[in-house]
């Protein structure tokens, strides 16, 4: 199974959605993230987002545009069968920078996020797999 | 490195002070951790202090939220895992700073 999405934006971007559970168990909320297959955080978001989902605290990490929030998080990608906590960290300068390419950005996955799956693109579409483990 | 932390708390507000106190802690119980630990235990810090851990992360939160309700005075680490202190996000770069470093944007595909 895979989710395959067409390059969008200007200039054009990889992105994939993902859906996040909302730590007050009142729902989910689905985001559309650019695939950033060089950035170092698993997740970026704005910071009132991640408050939204936030199960626990994580760390700080101070970075070129100011101290990133971090936060443990449910991240999902239903159609694939993929459901894991992760650190999410609020940054909204990158999700200013990611909604400059397109409105409908709101933040980027990176490397710690896209290992877990195996990824790739063509010309038009950036694709993402997943394997569930049977361990 | 104390007072240092503790001038640099009272800058931030209430919010991030308190996440402050728990990331300086972390940091400082790092390698104690990371020894005590098994790789991969969730460790839960309240106050700058490791006050529970467990194999999986629902447990502990569980344990963490009747031990703290504050969410921002307690932090959840794995132990063994590099974090990362400092980041450089290229995706965040201004026109300026892109410019500066030669790039107009990053995994742009040219349709």
């Amino acid at each position: 199974m895979e989710q395959k999405n067409r390059y969008k934006g200007d200039p054009l971007r990889s992105w994939i959605t993902v859906v996040f559970e909302k730590a007050d168990g009142t729902g989910k909320i689905a985001k559309q993230l650019i695939a950033d297959t060089g950035g170092v955080a698993a997740i970026r978001i704005t910071r009132s987002l991640l408050h939204r989902i936030e199960f626990e605290p994580a760390d700080l990490q101070k970075t070129n545009f100011g101290l990133a929030e971090g936060s443990w998080v449910w991240v999902e990608i239903p159609e694939l069968g993929f459901r894991k906590q992760m650190v999410a960290y609020g940054l909204d300068r990158v999700v200013a920078a990611a909604k400059a390419s397109h409105p409908d950005f709101e933040g980027s996955v990176g490397l710690p996020f896209l290992r877990e799956f195996e990824y790739g693109g063509d010309e038009k579409e950036f694709w993402l797999r997943y394997e569930q483990s049977t361990a | 490195m104390r007072t240092y932390a503790k001038k640099t708390a009272k800058k931030l507000n209430p919010r991030l002070s308190a996440r402050y106190v728990n990331n300086r802690a972390f940091w400082r119980l790092k390698p104690y951790i990371d020894k005590t630990y098994p790789p991969g235990q969730y460790i839960g810090l309240v106050d700058g202090k490791i006050v529970a851990d467990a194999s999986d992360f629902d447990t502990l939160h569980i344990k963490l939220k009747s031990i703290e309700q504050r969410i921002d005075h307690r932090m959840v680490v794995q132990a063994g895992v590099n974090y990362l202190k400092k980041a450089v996000d290229l995706l965040a770069g201004s026109e300026k700073w892109n410019k500066k470093i030669g790039i107009r944007a990053i995994h742009s595909v040219r349709g």
